[in-house]
């Protein structure tokens, strides 16, 4: 029973980390429809900037705000620099971020090498402290990685349904000719929406770094859950990156504590059995 | 279809230089080079140590002066990115491209299965394994040869038995990587512990390159005297992190892979929980054998920038090059008649390596020193791997007599 | 394409001396060039076809087939060297296998569409390499399926670069006529309404679902003959060749060739072939370059080396045409 408790905590916490990484790569996905293949590399680049950041200024803060910085900024230089000439082009899109990964992944190697890197977690959430209420012990960073999910997710959802700029870029998902005929400035909103989808994948590339490790890899291995979170709950939902990010960090849990050998077979299994159910995923909207 | 013809004729004649520059004839005079190719790798988790394997070429081409009875020695390199698709790419290059006639390679089990298997469609090269550690590797390919370090099994000998009767340990569960190099790391270790009279309940296998071990924690039974981990890399980091975040206390034994120097020296604090645990490796970094010590000594010098120690790597790629070379001086550097006489000198060899006498044995797979160590804390912060006891004349056959390791065997729950 | 009409014994001409370049090639180059370059491009370009032939003509772009590709080789292996299968009972069986999974696939995603028909498959082409990864008693894990070897034909053995070339490269074009022809009969046309105005051919009484669940087979059957002749090129099976690198490198060879022209996979992959076996040479940061060129290919000439070609042939028949004016009548 404790076992399956911990097991479904440690679900959580690694579904905020999904979550962090999926809601960006599934917004600019249902405004762009750009299938940013460079998020996982954006995630990983966040990390490793994060470290050095934390090496330099023995500041966890200071790593976190200055890879999400980094990372955005770059974000916005692919947007205008490469992606927006091709808007619409969809399969171009999705290459050019292909081509971007693969020389950002080299030459993060050419960098860090090929060693694992950990950073040292903020001093107050070094500990395990005990879950009110149960006899369970449980690591306060992960619960606090588990918080800090839940106020972006709050955030993004306050700024997607209670400012102009939400209103529009909602518009936008649903309807991207309509934005453009009433006038609205569609450019600019693409331009943040990449900035704020890559900046939280670096964010989460420091906040990963901190609860496991930053090592060549995890690249892929994330762009590829955030792949199947957003499959299973449904492109260019917020809600739905939630609920999918969810059932990915879930089946990543249970696959690994009890069918090991099956555990990263296991999540896509789940990814079949919504594609057959619901198309769209879960959340998604009938296309 | 209209354009087909153009698009396949521009391409096709873009070949043509290429394709006859590159039809070279290569006579046995002497003097001629001798060309070896080296496959390591250089992309992936595994560069650091990878970058370490052709650093161990290098000192040993700097140790014979570059060449053999008048021979000069020409080291074509290769980088792969340790999996076998890109070996076998790489390996091709090397052997039909630049007409190496030895290739030294490749570093890691995966790839050295690949690398073997092609071997059969060139007998007429000699292959010496990097430090590919696949079990059985050697076996049915008549051209493939492994001075150091054998198998993954090897690299573990003595350990068993050190846990059952000077730890004291009666019981243990495993956590090991879920592939070839994993099921040989713990197998090693198994067979040995329970013929020694232990017993091992539960053998846990994970994924390769898995993030959150948190859930795995759990599943590792409480009532054990000892967890045996082989996990490498990145794996080991990562499995500790969660289990130390889960307040675990349990008694660790390490495989080989587990507390090398890409764990050791990682970017973080987690590993200093592996000071104290018992392992076991093909070299010891704090070894007292002269050879030993001019070799540390050489690449501390050539490469300060290095690691603290020559790894794994630097070790196995650098002995198995001297084995090479050592062969070939014997022979005079003769390369013709399919090699034959080369082999021979291979086969009958005992070279005096850093870390003691290696040969091969009548499968050409090394017979060498393996070393119980123990991870100690060195200068500056840094982590070390202490030699606790010396196992000479390991051999493969002693690990391979119930077949080859597989996650259900060898098993004694 | 139109340009070339007007010149067939310029067309004829080309096709002759390509067919005598394919022909000859072998015999004048090294044989690291016929087979490590020329024999890999040849069966290469076959699973790229059935990736480009599924963009062309289906609208359906799919990061599925080097799955399903390596489902053909596998199931080649594992009858051949685990069951002692002879080799034409093996290439049948890896065939139906490939057909059958990529029928499986096709069913579950029939009903989606574009860039989200680009990521349902690409998941589905990862879940192929994470069971072949964890299916220790039927793949043997990471390590994979190695000692697969190619038949041989009466004393020939088809590992040798020349017969291998030859063996490879005709397959692909058989291919490419194969689907070229296909892609002009009844069928071949309404797949093509079906990419094109998918509403109009249902209100017409198509199935549009059978013609892509259909196509869709196809394709993976291609990629089956793919994985067959893969298999006996490399030797060994092993995960690592489902890898998201290796989708990769297979979507790189069709865009480097163009994602409209059957043909252009040809020159996509001798191109890669050669960029990845050389830039090494050169430097450590040979996926750098890799990169470089995916994306100046991708950014500059969007057709790839096809459109590339056709671009080029259409401006000279252009100039032909003004520089001879009264010649056209």
């Amino acid at each position: 029973m404790e076992e399956f408790a911990l097991t479904t905590l440690n679900g959580v916490a690694m579904a905020a980390l999904y979550f962090l990484v999926a809601a960006g790569f599934s917004l600019i996905f249902g405004v762009m429809r750009i299938v940013n293949m460079a998020h996982g590399s954006l995630f990983l680049l966040g990390g490793y900037l994060g470290w050095s950041v934390a090496a330099l200024t023995h500041s966890w803060l200071l790593a976190i705000v200055a890879a999400g910085a980094a990372t955005a900024a770059l974000g916005l230089m692919l947007q205008q620099g490469l992606l927006r000439h091709y808007q619409g082009q969809e399969l171009t899109e999705a290459l050019i971020t292909i081509a971007v990964s693969i020389v950002i992944a080299d030459l993060l190697v050419a960098t860090y090498g090929g060693l694992s890197y950990q950073i040292p977690a903020p001093v107050p959430l070094g500990h395990s402290i005990r879950i009110p209420g149960t006899a369970l012990r449980y690591s306060s960073y992960s619960l606090a990685l588990i918080g800090v999910a839940l106020a972006t997710g709050l955030a993004l959802w306050l700024f997607l349904e209670r400012t102009i700029w939400g209103v529009v870029l909602r518009a936008g998902i649903d309807d991207r000719q309509m934005v453009a005929v009433l006038g609205l400035n569609i450019q600019r909103i693409f331009a943040l929406v990449f900035a704020i989808g890559a900046g939280l994948a670096g964010m989460a590339g420091v906040l990963d770094g901190t609860l496991l490790s930053l090592v060549p890899g995890v690249d892929s291995s994330y762009l590829v859950a955030a792949l199947a979170a957003v499959i299973v709950g449904g492109m260019g939902s917020l809600e739905g990156s939630a609920v999918g990010a969810l059932v990915v960090g879930m089946a990543t849990e249970f696959g690994i504590g009890y069918f090991p050998s099956y555990a990263e077979a296991l999540t896509f299994a789940v990814m079949a059995v919504v594609l057959v159910v619901r198309p769209t995923g879960l959340l998604g909207k009938a296309r | 279809m209209s354009r087909s013809s153009e698009i396949i004729s521009a391409a096709l004649l873009a070949l043509f230089m290429s394709a006859t520059a590159s039809n070279v004839a290569l006579s046995a005079a002497a003097g001629t080079p001798i060309r070896i190719g080296v496959l390591s790798v250089n992309q992936g988790p595994a560069a650091a140590g990878g970058a370490d394997g052709f650093r161990g070429i290098a000192m040993a081409v700097k140790e014979v002066g570059g060449a053999i009875a008048g021979h000069p020695i020409k080291i074509i390199e290769e980088g792969t990115d340790q999996t076998g698709p890109t070996a076998l790419a790489k390996v091709r290059k090397l052997v039909e491209q630049d007409h190496v006639q030895i290739v030294i390679g490749p570093g890691s089990g995966d790839e050295g299965i690949a690398v073997s298997n092609y071997a059969d469609r060139q007998p007429g090269v000699t292959f010496i394994a990097g430090i590919a550690a696949g079990e059985a590797e050697t076996y049915h390919h008549p051209n493939v040869f492994r001075f150091a370090y054998g198998d993954g099994a090897q690299w573990v000998a003595g350990l068993g038995r050190y846990a059952y009767s000077t730890l004291g340990v009666r019981k243990v569960a495993t956590i090991g990587d879920n592939y070839s190099f994993g099921y040989a790391q713990v197998g090693g270790f198994v067979s040995e512990f329970c013929q020694a009279g232990g017993h091992v309940p539960k053998e846990l296998w994970t994924p390769l390159g898995a993030t959150d071990y948190s859930s795995v924690v759990p599943q590792i039974p409480s009532d054990t005297d000892a967890v045996y981990i082989a996990l490498n890399g990145a794996d080991a980091i990562n499995f500790l992190t969660a289990y130390y975040a889960q307040g675990g206390h349990a008694k660790f034994i390490a495989s080989s892979i587990t507390v090398d120097e890409s764990v050791l020296s990682a970017k973080g604090s987690i590993q200093n929980h592996l000071v104290g645990v018992a392992s076991a490796a093909p070299l010891a970094d704090t070894l007292e054998i002269p050879a030993w010590n001019s070799f540390v000594k050489a690449y501390k010098q050539h490469y300060p920038s290095g690691f603290a120690y020559p790894s794994v790597w630097a070790t196995g790629y650098y002995t198995n090059a001297m084995a090479a070379f050592t062969a070939l001086a014997k022979v005079n550097g003769d390369l013709s008649g399919h090699q034959q006489a080369f082999r021979a000198a291979l086969q009958s060899l005992t070279y005096q390596s850093p870390t003691g006498p290696i040969s091969v044995d009548g499968n050409r797979n090394g017979v060498f020193t393996n070393y119980v160590t123990s991870t100690q804390h060195g200068p500056n912060g840094t982590l070390l791997n202490a030699v606790v006891k010396s196992v000479p004349n390991v051999r493969e056959e002693t690990f391979l007599r119930g077949g080859v390791a597989t996650p259900t065997h060898p098993a004694c729950p | 394409m139109i340009a070339f009409h007007g010149a067939p014994s310029g067309r004829s001409l080309a096709w002759c001396s390509t067919l005598l370049a394919a022909i000859v090639l072998p015999f004048l180059a090294s044989s690291f060039v016929t087979q490590d370059i020329l024999a890999l491009a040849a069966w290469s370009a076959i699973v790229a076809m059935s990736m480009v032939f599924l963009s062309k003509y289906g609208g359906m772009i799919s990061f599925a087939q080097v799955g399903i590709y390596g489902v053909g080789s596998y199931s080649f292996a594992i009858l051949a060297v685990g069951h002692g299968v002879p080799w034409y009972g093996a290439v049948a069986g890896a065939l139906v296998a490939a057909t059958l999974c990529a029928l499986l696939f096709a069913l579950l995603v029939a009903r989606t569409y574009g860039i989200y028909f680009l990521m349902v498959t690409l998941a589905l082409g990862l879940v192929v390499y994470f069971l072949t990864i964890s299916n220790y008693g039927l793949t043997h894990g990471s390590g994979g399926i190695p000692g697969v070897n190619p038949p041989h034909l009466g004393s020939i053995s088809l590992a040798q670069p020349i017969p291998e070339y030859f063996l490879d490269s005709s397959v692909a074009f058989a291919v490419l006529l194969g689907l070229t022809l296909l892609m002009r009969t009844q069928f071949g046309l309404a797949l093509q309404g079906c990419r094109d105005n998918p509403r109009k051919m249902r209100a017409m009484g198509y199935s549009v679902m059978s013609y892509r669940v259909i196509a869709f087979t196809l394709a993976g059957s291609i990629a089956g003959i793919g994985g067959v002749l893969g298999v006996w090129y490399n030797g060994i099976i092993a995960p690592s060749y489902l890898d998201l690198t290796r989708i990769i490198d297979f979507l790189a060879i069709a865009v480097i060739g163009g994602m409209e022209s059957l043909e252009g996979t040809f020159a996509g992959a001798i191109i890669y072939a050669i960029v990845t076996t050389y830039a090494s040479s050169f430097t450590d940061r040979y996926n750098t370059v890799i990169g470089l060129v995916l994306l100046a290919i991708v950014m500059f000439a969007p057709g790839g080396v096809g459109g590339l070609v056709s671009r080029v042939g259409a401006r000279l028949a252009l100039a032909k045409a003004q520089l001879t004016p009264a010649s056209t009548e």
